[in-house]
């Protein structure tokens, strides 16, 4: 049986096509989200190059900010039971999530393979992809490269505003004070890692610490977020596919 | 055609704000007045008062609250100001609303036992107006029960209060007339308590939304026996309701929740909205739930003006809360951290932990303000409601408690 998860954030579009409910065929990734032609896009580039057609599709899920929009889904979730599906799919006897999106953090406390409870950020892009993308604009660098610069650094620079407009400000001093970009960066991260932790303080952090989401594969902010939760961080493979693959199970587990 | 307990509600709601309007219009002084002020002395003394947070809750259900917001902002009220002293504030320069006008005051009675920055909001007013404030001073309570020495400097209060509104009024303070609104008072709480117990019943006879209506007329009169009886027969209405298994919450109620916090009054429709798309209804509800004042005398009375919900102590606030989600048998707590309410924000984090350790229901918080229409995202509701659902299902369905 196969079926599909579409997970639509706020900056990516994740696809992932699913055997039997564990296998995974294909997975994309489009870098455009809710609101754009993503949803038109993703089944297509889902299903490129494959010898699938819709038809031998038996059920579509949709989740994240845009699941409600996209037409073709047969149920949608909301990320929050998705992430928690695809991490404990992927990962066993997982106690706590953490998955930080392009604008949202979300803490998820499991419990036998089931969320029992979460709690989310404030209405702030501090501390999310969001922040991470603009920092990167302003080092003229892609997001994917922040890890690699911070690895250098010898002597990190505290970044203190709570605010990602004000964070802007501030490294942009940074920089005209002649202060190293990879100081910088890895100060970038630290905020965000205790950002994060702050809010994980909110609910109990178990053993068996997963991180999802885009972020995820930033092992430098991973570093710091270790750190300051003085715990072990299982970073799955597919980290930022994790809510399009509890999608997919979902959709899997109700219609076979 | 009969009428129902909501009719007659806004009956009464338009009544008292003619009153004062046709007060004005023969120079009887009118007074605005805090939320949580001992009204017993104000009615007993047959004043004509209007109370401010009424107002700016309407205008803020209404959609209106922005242009009193934004005229704060260019009058130097910060963003963090409560929303509701901005949109007062504001609605005092610009005297004029469509959701609710009401006159301006001639004095001011402001009860700090909610919070402390309604002395200044109500000071600037008195001060903008040149107009007598009077302040009856709760302090908070930062041990369980509300001390003697608390006690005793509440009643000192209130020889200075009846002295100073007979000054500005002329009226004269009668002691048999308090002890009858305290009577009256006493029946209105016991009445509205019947109601709330009504409305915890499973499954609710009523979507737990409708009660914060009423919640509006027992704020400015649960001194007056027309109170009474249209509480009385709301309670009537929720327990025959209740015996014939009908409701008025739209749908299945497939799910009970807690709603902590002030009502996020300018999206309360998106709220309600999401929630009855879920199949969620308000079981129990931490605001509608103070108005049960009963006392068997003037000491209690007082006692009963110390323990407002925000002049609680921590335990005894989160005991306030636990007792609803037992009794209300809530499946969750949505939790509305609202900017402008600082005092209330400042608990909320440690509340919702204790709420779930100690009764063990998912919880959710989200961003909103009580007046301010930016301070709240549609989406993220949403979502987080969805996620809530999603766990009270999975629940539901493992018989988890």
């Amino acid at each position: 049986m196969l079926s599909i998860g579409i997970d639509i954030g706020s900056t990516q579009t994740k696809g992932v096509i699913l055997r039997d409910g564990k296998d995974i065929v294909k997975k994309s990734l489009l870098k455009v989200g809710t609101g754009t032609s993503s949803s038109k896009k993703i089944l297509d580039t889902l299903l490129k190059n494959t010898d699938i057609t819709l038809d031998d599709i038996d059920v579509i899920v949709s989740t994240g900010y845009g699941r409600k929009t996209f037409e073709q889904a047969k149920m949608q979730l909301s990320e929050l039971s998705a992430h928690s599906l695809g991490v404990c799919n992927s990962i066993e006897n997982v106690g706590t999530i953490i998955d930080i999106g392009g604008q949202d953090v979300k803490i998820m406390d499991i419990s036998n393979n089931k969320l029992q409870n979460f709690v989310m950020n404030d209405k702030c892009a501090a501390g999310t992809g969001r922040f991470l993308d603009m920092m990167a604009r302003v080092f003229e660098l892609d997001v994917s490269e922040l890890e690699g610069v911070a690895k250098k650094s010898k002597e990190v620079v505290a970044i203190s505003s709570i605010c990602t407009v004000f964070a802007e400000s501030e490294v942009i001093s940074h920089l005209s004070n002649g202060c190293k970009i990879e100081d910088i960066c890895s100060g970038l991260h630290h905020s965000v890692a205790k950002r994060v932790a702050s809010l994980s303080g909110r609910l109990e952090i178990k053993d068996n610490v997963v991180m999802s989401g885009g972020v995820a594969k930033n092992g430098d902010v991973v570093k710091w977020l270790e750190k300051e939760l003085n715990k072990k961080i299982i970073v799955p493979k597919d980290c930022e596919f994790m809510g399009a693959i509890g999608a997919a199970v979902y959709g899997f587990s109700k219609t076979r | 055609m009969e009428k129902r307990a909501k009719d007659i509600l806004n009956e009464l709601m338009d009544k008292h704000y003619k009153e004062a309007v046709d007060a004005k219009k023969n120079n009887i002084p009118v007074g605005w007045v805090s939320s949580n002020f001992p009204q017993e002395f104000i009615e007993a003394m047959g004043l004509v008062v209007l109370y401010p947070e009424n107002q700016t809750a309407a205008i803020s259900a209404k959609h209106e609250s922005m242009k009193f917001i934004e005229e704060a902002g260019k009058m130097g009220y910060s963003n963090d100001v409560c929303g509701y002293a901005r949109v007062s504030l504001a609605y005092t320069k610009l005297k004029e609303s469509d959701a609710q006008n009401m006159p301006l005051p001639d004095y001011i009675l402001c009860c700090n036992n909610i919070c402390n920055q309604l002395i200044k909001w109500f000071e600037n007013i008195a001060k903008d107006l040149d107009i007598p404030m009077i302040l009856f001073d709760v302090p908070y309570n930062n041990d369980y029960e509300v001390t003697e020495s608390r006690l005793n400097y509440m009643k000192e209060q209130t020889k200075y209060l009846v002295s100073e509104l007979e000054k500005i009024t002329g009226k004269k303070f009668k002691k048999e007339n308090l002890e009858r609104v305290m009577k009256i008072s006493n029946e209105c709480g016991k009445e509205w308590r019947r109601a709330q117990e009504f409305a915890k019943a499973k499954p609710c006879p009523l979507s737990g939304f409708e009660m914060f209506n009423y919640m509006a007329l027992m704020l400015c009169a649960r001194g007056r026996q027309e109170t009474v009886d249209l509480i009385k027969m709301l309670a009537d209405e929720l327990e025959n309701n209740h015996k014939a298994g009908k409701s008025t919450f739209r749908g299945e109620e497939k799910h009970r929740v807690l709603m902590e916090g002030i009502t996020c009054w300018p999206h309360l429709r998106h709220n309600y909205k999401t929630m009855v798309k879920n199949g969620i209804n308000l079981a129990g509800t931490v605001y509608t739930d103070t108005w049960g004042r009963m006392y068997d005398d003037i000491d209690e009375m007082l006692i009963s003006y110390g323990l407002v919900l925000d002049n609680l102590n921590l335990e005894r606030a989160i005991k306030r809360r636990t007792n609803i989600v037992r009794k209300a048998q809530c499946d969750g707590a949505v939790i509305h951290m609202n900017r402008s309410c600082k005092i209330w924000d400042g608990f909320l984090y440690e509340m919702e932990r204790r709420i779930h350790d100690e009764t063990g229901i998912p919880t959710v918080m989200y961003d909103g303000d009580q007046a301010d229409e930016r301070c709240y995202s549609e989406a993220q509701f949403e979502t987080r409601i969805q996620g809530l659902c999603e766990i009270m299902e999975q629940n539901k369905l493992e018989g988890v408690k």
